[in-house]
């Protein structure tokens, strides 16, 4: 029974260390108008959970621009919750990796992050 | 007793008969005065007259100013638009426009400019050629191809003049460079007449179109095979670490999910399987997107090389001469 409880943590664990902060939002949206859309869509309650409660806790780590959950919040808005899900996953993946070298940069807050939104990844559909 | 009241409101009448009467005349009087001191106050009258009011928009489009000189040209054309110099301003307005990175408006300008002086058979020097050519422009910077590639088609159809013909041919063709149409844009500088193949350097640059065939180029199908495994698809695509970190992380959800039934707890396997699905599909998704950022990323610098090597950069800034011509060559 601990070796489940240990593995179900793990898993949790993983998912939630891989997510990245989302205090930077999409820079040509207003702050008002996105957070109340988000919080009417009930299937953004997972992300937007993370970004109250875990990520001020957890501080501004990532390396991409925008940050996992606003990527994953973007994608989910844009192509629904299957691919949102799948984008998700993929960008989990990539984040601080090869990416950060090939994408181009852009300063936020003082710091470099590697440009990387939705429309960089969705545009050979 | 009434006599006194009487008295005192004949008094009080006849006061206010008289401020009455002598109000028009006060009045009069002041605007006269008014009047004679605005008179008086110019003692030189500036009559601006086009050149001018010409030499005005000239200083502050040369200082950078364009959306003033864009006011101060179009004021020209509304006072003098009969004069010799409105064709000119007509496209000054519209160069404005585009130097100040309003491509829209620059295209309106110079479409309005075109409407009203189009001639048929319209040489190099002509305003109409020019704005054929900054029209094109402005859309390209607009991101839109196909009405830029409509403008140089327009100019060729219309115009007589050869040298006009190979300039919109050449720019043609570097259009369809960018997007990619090779074929396309070989038809184009083909069409260069044999007068200026040396000026534009054809021969070399249809040479090196030639070698679009070395463009190193991935397979999405080949990824997605190669994702099957975790990772195969991004280590084909050259993401090494991409492809450790959707190795690793895969392999461990399938572990995990595997040790989770295989012990019998369904729960923590369905959970953990249901998390591994999306990192699963995500791998795929991962590998087909970056075949495609690698695929546009080669073509791209095959563009970059081409141009450095053999692109002409014409400018149709109105010269006195024509145009300017400047020639890179990368050693």
């Amino acid at each position: 029974m601990k070796r489940q409880i240990f593995v179900l943590f793990l898993t949790i664990l993983l998912c939630l260390n891989t997510a990245c902060t989302a205090h930077n939002k999409m820079l040509t949206q207003k702050k008002g108008t996105v957070l109340k859309s988000e919080n009417e869509n009930y299937l953004l309650y997972p992300a937007n959970l993370y970004r109250k409660y875990i990520s001020k806790i957890d501080g501004n780590r990532c390396s991409m621009h925008p940050s996992c959950s606003s990527y994953s919040v973007d994608s989910i808005k844009k192509h629904g919750l299957f691919l949102g899900w799948i984008m998700t996953c993929d960008r989990l993946m990539r984040c601080g990796g090869d990416e950060v070298k090939l994408s181009p940069k852009v300063i936020i807050n003082g710091e470099k992050h590697c440009y990387d939104p939705v429309s960089a990844n969705d545009f050979w559909w | 007793m009434a006599l006194k009241i009487y008295g005192s409101f004949y008094n009080r009448f006849f006061f206010v008969f008289i401020l009455l009467c002598l109000l028009p005349v006060l009045l009069f009087l002041s605007k006269s005065i008014a009047e004679a001191e605005i008179i008086e106050e110019p003692k030189e009258t500036l009559i601006i007259n086009s050149s001018m009011q010409l030499d005005l928009a000239e200083r502050f489009f040369l200082n950078g100013d364009y959306y003033r000189a864009a006011g101060e040209y179009k004021k020209f054309i509304f006072f003098f638009p009969e004069d010799k110099k409105a064709e000119h301003a007509m496209y000054k307005v519209g160069l404005a426009n585009y130097n100040s990175g309003h491509f829209r408006e620059a295209v309106a300008s110079f479409t309005k400019l075109i409407d009203k002086y189009r001639k048929k058979g319209f040489s190099m020097n002509t305003f109409p050629a020019k704005a054929y050519l900054m029209m094109s422009e402005s859309y390209m910077q607009l991101s839109e191809s196909g009405p830029a590639e409509v403008s140089l088609h327009n100019l060729i159809v219309e115009t007589g003049d050869t040298d006009v013909k190979d300039e919109a041919y050449y720019r043609a063709g570097w259009i369809n460079v960018e997007t990619g149409d090779w074929k396309k844009a070989e038809g184009q500088f083909d069409n260069i007449s044999s007068q200026n193949l040396d000026k534009y350097r054809v021969p070399k640059l249809l040479s090196d179109l030639e070698q679009r065939g070395s463009i190193p180029e991935k397979s999405t199908k080949l990824a997605g095979i190669f994702s099957i495994i975790p990772g195969g698809g991004m280590l084909y695509c050259e993401r090494y670490r991409d492809a450790l970190v959707a190795f690793l992380f895969n392999t461990v959800l399938i572990c995990t999910a595997y040790e989770a039934f295989d012990n019998g707890n369904c729960a923590l396997g369905t959970l953990v399987s249901v998390v591994e699905s999306g990192f699963y599909m995500g791998n795929f998704y991962g590998a087909v997107s970056s075949v495609h950022k690698y695929n546009r990323n080669a073509k791209k610098n095959f563009i970059e090389k081409l141009k450095t090597g053999n692109k002409i950069k014409l400018r149709a800034e109105v010269k006195k001469k024509g145009f300017e011509l400047v020639f890179r060559y990368a050693f």
